[in-house]
């Protein structure tokens, strides 16, 4: 192997390297990178080949039905949509332009405002353009979801990629 | 807080609002509609819903860019308040889906949104809405949702 071969090598590994870490950043730092998942609490439970598990915690304002104290469907669609970016970062081993293209709920059950809410988001296909993914989300049981949901985002929408806050590029 | 209130009255409340036409005391009684800041009002037949801009709205800092679950949570909201109004004759609506188109990003600006029931059955509804900024012919999404009716005993 010549020797500007194996820099090529090295450069391109580097540049992986870099993107992953960039990605593990800004999973790291949710909350600082996406104002909404601040103010609503989101949290990251694991990212993992191209999964991503997600928390909402208890919020008084969470609230769709004040009778039988559960929880908003909407709120459901906001943690889901925001688990299945990172999903589709994970997927793609770093931070890209996505974009929603679409995103269905299906609800299963209701949801109590009185108990945490887990997401989990896969991204089970990708090709050049586009990522599919579907995702579940439940209370106490894994296996009894309240909702699933499934989206499709496109890759590479040409608008500037999410960044950690203080990585904004210097331009 | 209504989730103080007790099991007994709070959807009955916000059919009596509903049926009064009093939309900001329908959007008082549902904590995560009034967390949105959603507001509605009713022009000639036609249900009018705004979603004022502020910043922990936003999804992606670097755009900046509304985040897609506010998109979709306004529409939904949205969907659910004209249907309070559609339905006086007391059942609630409950959502059983729920999906969205997006077709363009929601810039940092006030939402727009009008829903249209579709259909108004004995058990099901459906609703379609789409919201927009600044011109209602360039919309942001457009969302379609199905409802159960469920009649209070």
């Amino acid at each position: 192997m010549s020797d500007s071969e194996q820099s090529d090598e090295e450069r391109a590994a580097r540049k992986r390297k870099k993107a992953r870490e960039r990605l593990a950043a800004f999973t790291s730092k949710l909350a600082e990178s996406v104002p909404h998942s601040r103010d609503m609490g989101h949290e990251i439970i694991r990212v993992e080949g191209g999964t991503a598990w997600m928390r909402q915690p208890v919020r008084d304002f969470t609230v769709g039905d004040a009778e039988y104290n559960l929880i908003h469907t909407s709120v459901q669609i906001s943690l889901v949509d925001a688990a299945f970016g990172i999903a589709v970062f994970s997927a793609l081993g770093k931070l890209a332009t996505i974009a929603t293209l679409d995103l269905r709920m299906d609800y299963l059950r209701p949801a109590r405002a009185d108990r945490e809410l887990i997401a989990r988001a896969e991204c089970f296909h990708k090709t050049r353009t586009i990522a599919f993914v579907r995702g579940e989300l439940w209370q106490d049981d894994e296996s009894r979801p309240v909702s699933t949901a499934q989206g499709a985002f496109m890759l590479g929408s040409g608008r500037k990629p999410f960044l950690p806050l203080e990585e904004e590029p210097t331009a | 807080m209504s989730v103080e209130k007790g099991r007994d009255d709070t959807r009955q409340d916000i059919l009596d609002a509903a049926s009064d036409l009093d939309f900001d005391k329908v959007i008082d009684m549902i904590p995560y509609a009034r967390y949105l800041g959603v507001e509605a009002r009713l022009e000639g037949d036609e249900l009018q819903l705004k979603l004022p801009y502020r910043e922990t709205l936003v999804g992606n800092a670097s755009l900046p860019a509304l985040h897609g679950g506010v998109v979709a949570g306004f529409l939904e909201n949205a969907a659910l308040a004209r249907l309070f109004i559609s339905e006086r004759n007391g059942r609630v609506p409950q959502p059983i889906d729920f999906s969205i188109d997006f077709l363009r990003s929601a810039k940092a600006r006030d939402l727009y949104a009008t829903c249209h029931v579709q259909r108004l059955g004995r058990r099901v509804a459906q609703v379609q809405a789409k919201c927009w900024q600044s011109d209602p012919d360039q919309p942001v999404a457009v969302a379609r949702a199905h409802f159960l009716l469920k009649s209070r005993e």
